[in-house]
């Protein structure tokens, strides 16, 4: 029963591979073996075969770049709200008539501090505690590339990705230092090559 | 708005890399025979894989190919793969996976990360690199 199942799935198997490769138009006698039978390998190794593979793991790049770009669009932001408090005055300081003029808010460092300082910034006085609507708005477009940002950085440096290479491809790193010293001349040279 | 476009921007960049289509292809996987190109060599790969716990499908040492069974199971989204070595008469082999789907032009097939995982040990295993 088992002779009959190994002979079947034999069978079942030659009759997937029959079609393509097995006896391709290349064959040739290589050397008669031991028996007499003669052997039809196929002539060449296919150049898109790639020699000596080896999985190199590493981080996934485009995502930590994408999340560098979105943290640093969202703080660029926060420096423009920064920018625009500092210049017009987003704040407003009421006087006893009802009449307000426009005033900076004093916030503009917090630019420098990511998420909490860009809702904050331009549109919180720390001094008097007035909060404008309309310099919220921007706050929030400040924050959502940071959050956005940190989201693809978190992703990009817990997971990793597997890149199919020829061993040859890791190569070496050769620190070269060169002295250069001469009657006038005491310096010397540095090269890297990868 | 520019928030939209910051998002968007956002995503086409992380498309370059983490939805990249070639990410999860396999090409075929050359492999040098210690022996040259002879029947030995051929009884050899068979021996290595065989020493991996590979089951042998079919073998045939006149056309110099063999074909053994993938270990990842097959499931919803993977069928039974099966990794095809075929020996050459230059005194190289290449293992190439059978029944994944083609991606594009030429001789890339993709599969899943843990079977292009196996691929490349059962060529490095059949090649003697980091077996020994």
């Amino acid at each position: 029963m088992g002779v009959v199942l190994a002979v079947s799935a034999v069978a079942r198997a030659q009759d997937r591979f029959d079609d393509p490769p097995i006896a391709p138009a290349g064959s040739r006698a290589v050397a008669p073996s031991v028996d007499g039978h003669e052997l039809l390998w196929p002539a060449t190794t296919p150049p898109t075969a790639l020699p000596h593979p080896v999985l190199r793991r590493g981080h996934d790049m485009g995502l930590i770049s994408a999340g560098i770009v979105g943290l640093s669009l969202g703080m660029i932001v926060g420096v423009i709200i920064a920018s625009f408090d500092l210049a017009f005055g987003n704040c407003e300081r009421f006087t006893g008539s009802f009449a307000s003029t426009r005033v900076q808010c004093g916030t503009a460092a917090l630019s420098l501090i990511p998420f909490a300082g860009s809702v904050i910034v331009g549109s919180v006085s720390l001094g008097s505690g007035s909060v404008t609507a309309e310099t919220i708005i921007p706050g929030g477009l400040a924050i959502a590339p940071q959050i956005v940002g940190l989201v693809l950085l978190l992703m990009g440096m817990h997971g990793y990705t597997e890149d199919l290479v020829p061993e040859a491809d890791f190569g070496d790193v050769v620190v070269r230092v060169t002295p250069i010293l001469s009657s006038s001349v005491l310096g010397g040279s540095l090269s890297l090559s990868l | 708005m520019r928030s939209l476009a910051a998002i968007l921007l956002l995503t086409a960049l992380c498309c370059t890399s983490a939805c990249n289509p070639l990410r999860n292809t396999l090409p075929p996987l050359a492999i040098r025979l210690r022996e040259g190109p002879t029947r030995e060599s051929f009884e050899e790969l068979l021996l290595v894989a065989r020493a991996q716990n590979y089951l042998i499908e079919f073998a045939d040492p006149e056309f110099g190919v063999f074909g053994v069974l993938s270990r990842v199971p097959p499931s919803r989204g993977t069928p039974a793969l099966t990794f095809l070595v075929q020996c050459y008469a230059d005194g190289g082999a290449t293992l190439t996976v059978v029944g994944g789907a083609r991606a594009g032009a030429g001789d890339l097939v993709r599969v899943p990360d843990r079977v292009r995982r196996e691929a490349v040990a059962l060529a490095q295993a059949l090649e003697g690199r980091y077996s020994e």
